[in-house]
């Protein structure tokens, strides 16, 4: 637990330390304590997650659509296979695509070329970060492989389901995905700690508190509150890998353990969770929309206190997802009150930006286009939220498809949207590369088109009472009518053209990363220390001699009396 | 009264609100103590969180003054 | 110290060749495991908070559960004051160190040994338990105690391994201030949880 970093800051990476690009193709791409090269590294292990965890829908919503039919490319499902796909695909997206993506990948690529470090504090401790990551992938993936397949019990593992393997028929498969999870919570838990010393203690000369992009800002946020709420998940999943295999009996009520315990430990984890990938979103919108509206960034300071405010307000609201576990009614009455009260600093958050958006000189690049439609979309995930949240009309909502389609409409913008954000407006930076415009274009409107037509359909459905995780509807016949049907196949179609227009962004990726037209230092005309070095960046960024100082807060843009409208954080006048 | 003790009175008021609702009749837990201790490891949880960050921010804090204070200029 | 912050940019013009110094608020070793140290005391709320709801749930009468043997609470109370004095010896190596890095060595070493102790001790205890018939399956209670004080040793075993290196180097003069503060906050969370896990299971 000791990395003895401490002498790594007293030498440099530049001219006189040249080991470092000496190294073989598995040193420098595999064993690299580089923070660009750890942060490619998550960035490329949470793509491929995405594929992996974004090929579960298309099985589970075909069967929903088409029940019993053999799906193409898969075959026929079974109810244990159903029940092991919806569970994963929760877990793998959440835990393997939204933090290493969000967090882990833009964290360890941007915090250090925000800021103007070299490198992160501890940059073995990030390489082992990674190396404890990618164990865990490789764990969450064996899963699938055991006998009797990977894990149903729901990627919140309700006990006594996730407890007891003669309930979940996984007795191999539930125990992995707990070693898979607590072993990514390590990973995140050293990255985390990386993260927020490096952005207090590494900045550039100059650079005050209210001088750090928000980005930077919004990852150390999250960073604080993953590690917070970590610990009683961490104990919980300890208690439950117990009751798998050694016969405790924490959860289980026959034996004077107790079924809500997990409940409670797993969601005040949970919900801040939801913030913890949450803001580094907003983050990386906030970049992109002074980028591109030509404007200073709007309430920069209120950005930030409402971004504090929702952390400390996230460790009061995890009780909303017990309203009908069976809680003290007393307690019910103030997280209903507190879920209420989050909606505000967010709602702020979305005005904040907008705001930012009023009377500037809009582009609509691609990048742009994302962060637009991350505000259109999660504003219909925070407004079918409060629904939700009260108690008493949760009652009637509770596990029914409208909460998945609430929850998608949240996550969607910030997991997917958000990293196609990310992606396309550091994407020249990271390869040195421009993204191809008209097929990134393109790949927005057929993905943000898509996204609507699976999740209003859901909306619907759940309203009309559709429960959530029924392998097949037919069973109930007031599921099974042909307009409820028809909506789902709805669904499912628009999933399946979404799915395919990854391959679009797929090949735009991988072409524009070798054959794109090569791209300038700042291609955007970003003012923050990023755009100022090479793309890409060399090792330790900056040459030894050249790394910046900063003068001025990071959205100086359109400034009167200059002749270029926007004025670079490191240019002294 | 007070402006301010009007917003606190329609806060308090709206603690009570949703208390009729009751989603499960039979599944709460049977014993007052064990839904005290519910609430109360709920009161620790999320306090001692808050707390801890807080202490190290209010540190920082301390420790950023006593630099500008020593620091000559650098 | 109104408009120190902007005067301070001001001299920095003045300078403007930036170095690879860091400017280190808290120095990364120590912010880093006082970091770590935060998310592990909530691990421990976690468990200690489980603890408390399954022991509210239980019938008076059926906690500790009749006919299962009885913590020794004694022995044990014996057992914190040694680690404790383990926690006191560090912090005296602590003071040392100013004196010299291998001034700091023979505290530490008797800190580390009074450590091993209440970690000897306790999986005596543990025999003695288990022979009388308190194991993780008997009972919740038997599951809470193994599960937390278990915990407990993990971290404690742990911090001692590191120790023992951390002291091979500090003898050979390698450990710079910074980690030896950063490892000895980690050795005074082992220490000052325990009171507290002792007063919640114990007592």
């Amino acid at each position: 637990m000791s990395e003895p970093a401490s002498t790594h800051h007293a030498h440099g990476h530049g001219a006189h330390d040249d080991h470092h690009h000496e190294e073989n193709f598995f040193l420098k791409y595999f064993w690299s304590t580089d923070h660009k090269v750890i942060g490619m590294q998550y960035l490329l292990t949470g793509m491929f997650m995405a594929l992996f965890g974004g090929f579960f829908p298309y099985v589970f919503r075909m069967q929903l659509a088409f029940p019993g039919i053999s799906v193409p490319f898969y075959g026929v499902v079974s109810p244990t296979e159903y029940n092991a796909l919806v569970t994963n695909h929760g877990t793998v997206m959440i835990f393997w695509v939204a933090m290493p993506v969000l967090i882990a990948a833009f964290g360890n690529y941007l915090i250090p070329l925000m800021i103007g470090a070299d490198d992160m504090v501890f940059p073995r401790l990030n390489r082992l970060s990674y190396q404890v990551f990618a164990v865990s992938v490789v764990v969450i993936i064996a899963s699938f492989l055991v006998p009797q397949g990977g894990f149903g019990g729901a990627w919140t593992a309700y006990p006594p389901l996730s407890a007891n393997p003669d309930y979940n028929l996984t007795p191999w498969g539930s125990t992995l995905w707990l070693v898979a999870v607590a072993l990514e919570f390590i990973a995140f838990l050293i990255g985390g700690i990386n993260f927020i010393t490096t952005a207090m203690n590494s900045r550039a000369p100059g650079m005050r508190w209210s001088d750090v992009p928000m980005v930077v800002w919004m990852i150390c946020i999250a960073s604080i509150l993953f590690m917070a709420s970590v610990g009683p998940l961490m104990a919980g999943a300890v208690m439950l890998a117990f009751d798998q295999n050694l016969g405790t009996h924490f959860f289980d009520p026959k034996a004077g353990g107790d079924p809500i315990l997990w409940q409670h430990l797993f969601w005040f984890f949970g919900h801040p969770e939801v913030y913890v990938v949450l803001l580094p979103a907003t983050g990386i919108v906030a970049e992109v929309i002074t980028t591109f509206s030509r404007k200073k960034l709007f309430g920069y300071k209120t950005i930030l206190y409402t971004a504090i405010g929702t952390g400390v307000l996230s460790f009061f609201v995890w009780a909303h997802h017990q309203f009908i576990a069976g809680i003290d009614p007393r307690m019910a009455n103030v997280f209903t009150v507190t879920t209420v009260l989050i909606s505000i600093p967010i709602a702020e958050m979305m005005f904040l930006f907008i705001a930012t958006l009023y009377g500037g000189s809009i582009r609509f690049k691609t990048p742009m286009l994302w962060a637009l439609s991350f505000i259109a979309l999660f504003m219909i995930g925070g407004v079918t939220g409060i629904p939700l949240g009260a108690s008493g009309s949760d009652i009637y909502l509770h596990d029914s498809y409208y909460v998945i389609a609430h929850f998608h409409y949240t996550f969607f913008p910030i997991a997917i949207i958000g990293s196609f954000t990310a992606l396309t407006y550091w994407f020249p930076k990271m390869f040195g590369r421009m993204m191809n415009e008209t097929l990134g274009q393109v790949h927005f409107w057929i993905t943000a088109i898509a996204v609507n037509g699976i999740f209003i359909p859901l909306f619907v459905l759940g309203a009309a009472g559709q429960h959530r995780r029924i392998y097949n509807y037919n069973h109930f016949a007031q599921l099974s009518t042909p307009d409820l049907q028809a909506l789902r196949i709805l669904a499912t179609v628009s999933l399946v053209i979404l799915l395919l227009a990854q391959f679009l962004f797929l090949f735009n990726f991988f072409y524009s990363m070798f054959f794109g037209e090569k791209a300038s230092k700042n291609p955007w005309k970003g003012c923050t220390l990023e755009w100022t070095t090479e793309s890409p960046p060399g090792h330790g960024n900056w040459p030894a001699d050249q790394l910046p100082t900063v003068y001025r807060g990071p959205y100086e843009y359109g400034v009167e009396g200059r002749d270029e409208d926007y004025w670079p954080q490191n240019v002294p006048n | 009264m007070s402006r301010v003790h009007a917003v606190w009175a329609v806060a308090l008021a709206g603690l009570t609100l949703p208390g009729v609702a009751e989603a499960c009749a039979v599944c709460f837990s049977a014993t007052e103590s064990n839904r005290g201790a519910f609430i109360g490891t709920t009161v620790f949880l999320t306090i001692l969180p808050l707390l801890m960050i807080g202490s190290v921010a209010f540190y920082v804090y301390r420790r950023v003054k006593e630099m500008e204070a020593t620091e000559p200029g650098a | 110290m109104a408009g120190t912050m902007s005067e301070k940019r001001d001299l920095r013009l003045i300078h403007p060749a930036p170095t690879r110094e860091q400017r280190q608020i808290v120095p990364n070793e120590v912010l880093g495991m006082i970091l770590f140290i935060g998310a592990e005391v909530m691990l421990f709320a976690g468990l200690i908070s489980a603890y408390a709801v399954v022991r509210a749930g239980m019938p008076a009468d059926a906690w500790p559960p009749p006919g299962q043997p009885r913590l020794p609470i004694a022995f044990t109370g014996f057992n914190t004051l040694l680690l404790l004095a383990s926690g006191g010896a560090m912090w005296f190596g602590g003071r040392k160190f100013a004196e010299g890095a291998d001034k700091a060595v023979p505290p530490v070493l008797a800190s580390l040994g009074l450590g091993a102790a209440f970690v000897a001790l306790q999986g005596y205890e543990w025999a003695n338990l288990l022979g009388e018939g308190l194991s993780m399956q008997s009972s919740p209670y038997g599951s809470f105690f193994y599960l937390i004080v278990g915990t407990h040793a993990v971290h404690a075993v742990a911090a001692l391994l590191v120790l023992s290196v951390a002291t091979l180097r500090l003898r050979a003069g390698e450990l710079t201030e910074h980690a030896f503060t950063a490892l000895r906050a980690f050795w005074y969370f082992v220490v000052l949880i325990w009171p507290f896990l002792y007063w919640q299971v114990y007592l």
